[in-house]
């Protein structure tokens, strides 16, 4: 492992609950690059959790050692506490406080008083975008302004790493872009993210590696790229993730969903994943319909197989069960 | 200020916020034993106010001419336990009792007055021996069957009491006549004499000064009703600890800087400070509003500070018991439900609802596994019998202890509980 580059070092991790037999994490070894969006994916019972629990404190491993940020967790874990941030994937918050309340007190709980504590709140604030409805009660929200205080809550000390736990479940596209963008200008800002999801797509846009686990074990590991290029090779689906420097305009995309090619497109405001039948024909399109928008690409992944696919071809189940 | 004042104040301001936002339980906790206090207070004034007493309606059909009626009348008249009225038809008396217009009736039959003296003569041999003996005078009782039979029980006291005296009357006269008939000089044999004994009225008193250790109404109502509000704290204590718990904010603060004990004494003292300030209320509205709606005022006794580590030691005892339904109940639903029922069982085993001293003895004897019970009893030492702090301290202490054990148990399955969530 390389302990400069590696933000989080995991190795030989394992952990059986009381009055169980089977463990729920079994020897597990992961390193996570500083400054990176990792994925971590896998079915209910894969041992994602268990895995994030023992990484924040929550619980301890039976065997095995954790560092983070070169402290091991065994005996550093307050300090490793004020680095991390918490994103749970159910809504923790206190529905009759109001934004600004709730933040107060979880800044508070991390440990911020003062001038500070008021700064990290505005900050907060203004990155979900919630200033103007910062003094209403929360349970006026909808679910996607919730999520975004969820996500606020997370950020308030100003984490080194932020875990998310399937941070948009049940809202509305709107707000799940609203979602990748910050987490992108977090992550671009130096933010290491840990992120649990049920969607591929998810993963595919946002995440740099990715891991996934199946009955307590890291089943595959790697880059996107990687990953794919495995999947490719094993079978002849086709699709297309494209990463753009500029925002993607709303006309291309009507384009491409009105492409007789186009099986499936999910879009975010700068990168596009589309599954096709004729992979090669909807590639060439996407790419001329950028070249007279004068739209850079940033990266491209074509494969014959996308993550769902090779989840099904490692686990023999869907993501989604 | 440490970061860590901070963090339990930060906690404070949230539950503080939680609370007073849940109508609900601002309703439960003030409201509700506020009407309580009020309405039973009144409606149980009379049954526990012993020098007014229970007043009893009560006809009298007086068809005697002489004074053993008047006499009869006037005992029960000038007794504070009765409102008499009095009638003349015989006949309605029954249909007046039986339809609880009248809870006892009294008939004086005609000559009631003469036909006691005749008896009388012809016992003492005053009239001739072949005139026909004349039989007892039956003064006839009436009682509404509705009534409990110790009310009955102590009304045919009564009136034998007040049958007693008028024979007494009665005999001296006819003794008189037949010690003059005897030869005594008249004037020399007196016509009526004094009572010999001196007449039972109070108990004899144990206390340093005159009073009874009875409690008034408002003196079992109020501290009764009180203890009972400031242990509904269980509802909204439970309910949002459970609540966290389910909707992932502990876990979320278990990830963060704060130890969860912190987050907890943070919840603790807002809910600690609802307590005094119910109790607080209830004792005004006791002294104050009570009086306005033509109670009796609450009187706290000659050491009233003395409630005060009592009151803080139920408070404890409460949010001890609010922790343990907190840590062994899985929904927030179940909490409202487990926790209002328990203390409501509690309330009742404590002698809050009904009170200690008209349960049998087995109940009596139950209602000491109430922690509620021990409340009670050490306000109703302090209110009733006067006195002090150490008098109740076994009542301070016991609460304590309640508390303490409820805290560990609730702290350490939380804990338990937590770390499997």
């Amino acid at each position: 492992m390389d302990y400069h580059n590696d933000f989080i070092a995991i190795s030989g991790v394992s952990k059986t609950y009381p009055n169980t037999d089977t463990p729920a994490v079994r020897n597990i070894s992961l390193s996570i690059r500083r400054g990176s969006i990792f994925g971590l994916l896998g079915p209910n019972g894969a041992g994602k959790t268990t895995l994030l629990s023992m990484l924040s404190g929550l619980l301890h491993q039976d065997s095995g050692n954790i560092v983070v940020d070169g402290l091991d967790t065994q005996d550093n874990m307050a300090a490793i506490k004020s680095r991390l941030g918490l994103v749970p994937q159910d809504l923790a918050l206190y529905p009759s406080l109001t934004a600004h309340e709730n933040l107060a007190f979880f800044g508070s709980m991390q440990g911020l008083t003062g001038d500070m504590l008021q700064t990290r709140i505005d900050a907060c604030l203004r990155l979900s975008k919630l200033e103007d409805r910062a003094h209403q009660r929360v349970n006026s929200y909808s679910g996607g302004l919730k999520r975004r205080l969820n996500l606020a809550v997370g950020l308030i000390h100003q984490p080194q790493l932020l875990i998310l736990d399937e941070p948009t479940v049940g809202i509305d596209p709107q707000s799940r872009n609203f979602i990748y963008d910050s987490l992108t200008h977090l992550n671009e800002a130096g933010m290491t993210i840990i992120y649990t999801t049920h969607y591929m797509e998810e993963v595919e846009q946002l995440c740099d590696d990715i891991a996934i686990m199946d009955q307590g074990q890291v089943i595959a590991n790697g880059t996107l790229d990687e990953l794919l290029a495995h999947g490719s090779a094993r079978d002849t689906s086709h699709s297309i993730h494209l990463r753009t420097e500029q925002d993607i305009p709303s006309n291309i995309l009507e384009t491409l969903r009105r492409h007789e090619a186009v099986e499936q497109l999910n879009s975010n405001t700068r990168s596009l994943h589309i599954t096709s039948h004729n992979a090669e024909q909807i590639l060439h399109d996407t790419l001329e319909l950028f070249r007279r928008k004068n739209i850079t690409l940033r990266s491209i992944n074509y494969g014959a197989a996308n993550l769902e696919q090779l989840f099904l071809q490692l686990t023999g189940a869907s993501l989604r069960d | 200020m440490t970061v860590q004042t901070h963090q339990i104040l930060a906690a404070a301001r949230k539950e503080f916020h939680l609370v007073l936002r849940d109508r609900e339980a601002l309703a439960t906790l003030f409201l509700l034993p506020a009407m309580f206090v009020l309405i039973m207070s009144l409606a149980l004034q009379d049954a526990f106010n012993e020098r007014a007493g229970v007043r009893f309606s009560m006809l009298v059909v007086n068809q005697d001419d002489g004074r053993t009626g008047k006499a009869l009348l006037k005992f029960f008249d000038d007794h504070a336990s009765f409102e008499v009225t009095t009638g003349d038809n015989p006949d309605a008396i029954g249909d007046a009792v039986r339809t609880g217009q009248y809870q006892f009736a009294l008939h004086i039959p005609p000559q009631a007055s003469a036909l006691g003296r005749l008896r009388a003569q012809q016992q003492l041999g005053l009239v001739t021996k072949t005139a026909r003996p004349q039989p007892r005078i039956a003064i006839r009782f009436f009682a509404d069957p509705t009534l409990r039979a110790d009310y009955r029980l102590l009304m045919v006291n009564a009136i034998n009491n007040a049958l007693q005296g008028a024979e007494a009357r009665i005999l001296m006269k006819a003794y008189s006549a037949l010690a003059t008939t005897l030869g005594a000089p008249p004037g020399s044999v007196p016509r009526k004499v004094t009572r010999l004994f001196q007449e039972v009225t109070d108990p004899y008193n144990v206390n340093k000064e005159h009073r009874d250790h009875v409690p008034t109404s408002v003196q079992q109502n109020a501290p009764g009703w009180g203890l009972l509000a400031m242990f509904f704290l269980v509802v909204p204590l439970a309910g949002t600890l459970v609540h966290e718990r389910m909707e992932g904010n502990l876990t979320r603060l278990q990830t963060m800087s704060a130890p969860i004990s912190l987050l907890l004494l943070g919840k603790m003292a807002p809910y600690f400070i609802i307590n005094q300030i119910q109790f607080g209320l209830i004792l005004l509205e006791g002294i104050y509003l009570l009086p306005l709606f033509g109670g009796e005022a609450l009187t706290l006794g000659a050491h009233p500070w003395a409630i005060v580590p009592l009151t803080f030691a139920i408070s404890f005892a409460a949010i001890g018991y609010g922790l343990l339904v907190a840590a062994f109940c899985r929904t927030p639903e179940q909490a409202t439900v487990f926790g209002a029922t328990s203390v409501l069982i509690l309330g009742a085993l404590g002698g809050i609802m009904v009170p200690k001293v008209i349960m049998p003895p087995t109940m009596q004897a139950l209602t000491n596994i109430s922690p509620m019970s021990w409340g009670l009893d050490g306000f109703l030492e302090v209110f009733v019998r006067d006195e002090n702090v150490m008098a109740i301290l076994d009542n301070t202490a016991a609460l304590v202890v309640f508390g303490i054990v409820c805290l560990g148990t609730g702290i350490l399955h939380f804990h338990r509980k937590l770390a499997h969530a």
